[in-house]
């Protein structure tokens, strides 16, 4: 496994993956290294298909050359987040690959888990979570 | 226009994202693998990973490596790896592309940000920085993510100004 010392930004990689959320129906919105995230692909997904009552729904990325990444998904709702998100990376409290539960995705929520070696599969198992919480936010408005 | 009692049936992220990957060319497909070599890897894995032949996953990283992304570490079994020169490279000359001005005005920025950072940790470099003695368990992620936007500080720096450097030596050699 690589030192951490080389742990850079995969700016490549980041760059493709951020053209093909672009992609997207749900995604409205792709900035890549934004200025107030300057090391992340943020992408804004569509209101239309959230309750109004909540008022932005964004997914964050990092990925660097060591194959660590961060992703979190976040949802606002007046003044308050609800949020989750998937890390690789050496720690003192999890695996490598852990996973940081909701609402608060707190260093102690998070559990043990073991995400693909490709990211381009482990963007694609976050999604999935992220279809079933779309369909919840929406079981939990009614 | 759609209210909240008749929500829009949202389309599936993650089927749209798969449908994206199968429509990538085999060369994307492989290129997308290839970008993520960060450690040798077997053709073999390579091509699973792709969702291509072994032939044909030896032949584009046999290109990738003739161009200078990958650099092969092994043969029988043939490995692979990233070679982290040429992303270097690549990201100074995609940097060469903008105005000098432009090229001031980050460096400007990035090197403001570097004189925080070290301000808040009192220490020269975030090789130098005891995440526990800055956060207790609880906040230490957030610790170890500032660390690593300090190190991607000091890399953009360090390639602003040789893009900045490249540019002062072509404007020289055509004067």
């Amino acid at each position: 496994m690589s030192d951490d010392t080389e742990k850079i930004l995969d700016e490549t990689l980041l760059r493709h993956i951020a053209r093909r959320l672009g992609t997207l129906s749900l995604v409205e919105s792709v900035s890549v290294f934004p200025h107030e995230r300057p090391e992340s692909v943020v992408a804004w997904l569509d209101l239309q298909y959230f309750p109004d009552t909540i008022q932005q729904v964004v997914f964050e990325i990092r990925v660097y050359t060591n194959g660590d990444f961060n992703i979190t998904y976040r949802e606002e709702r007046d003044g308050t987040a609800w949020m989750c998100r998937w890390d690789r990376h050496e720690n003192p409290h999890n695996s490598r690959d852990h996973f940081h539960q909701p609402p608060k995705a707190r260093t102690e929520d998070a559990v043990d888990r073991d995400f693909p070696a490709d990211f381009v599969a482990v963007i694609d198992s976050v999604l999935e979570h992220v279809d079933d919480r779309v369909g919840e936010v929406w079981n939990n408005h009614e | 226009m759609t209210s909240d009692d008749t929500p829009p049936t949202p389309p599936s992220l993650a089927e749209e994202w798969t449908e994206t990957w199968e429509d990538e060319s085999t060369r994307d497909r492989v290129y997308t693998t290839a970008l993520q070599l960060y450690d040798p890897t077997r053709v073999a894995a390579i091509a699973e990973r792709a969702n291509v032949s072994k032939e044909t996953a030896r032949d584009y990283l046999q290109w990738f490596t003739e161009i200078g992304m990958l650099t092969q570490t092994n043969e029988a079994p043939d490995e692979f790896v990233r070679d982290e020169d040429y992303f270097q490279w690549r990201r100074i000359h995609r940097l060469g592309g903008l105005p000098v001005e432009e090229l001031e005005q980050r460096l400007k920025t990035e090197i403001e940000k570097e004189r925080r950072y070290r301000e808040k940790y009192d220490v020269e470099g975030p090789d130098h920085v005891d995440a526990l003695d800055h956060a207790d368990y609880a906040d230490i992620e957030d610790v170890w993510s500032e660390l690593q936007e300090w190190k991607t500080v000091r890399r953009r720096i360090e390639e602003l100004e040789q893009a900045r450097q490249n540019h002062d030596n072509t404007t020289q050699a055509s004067a």
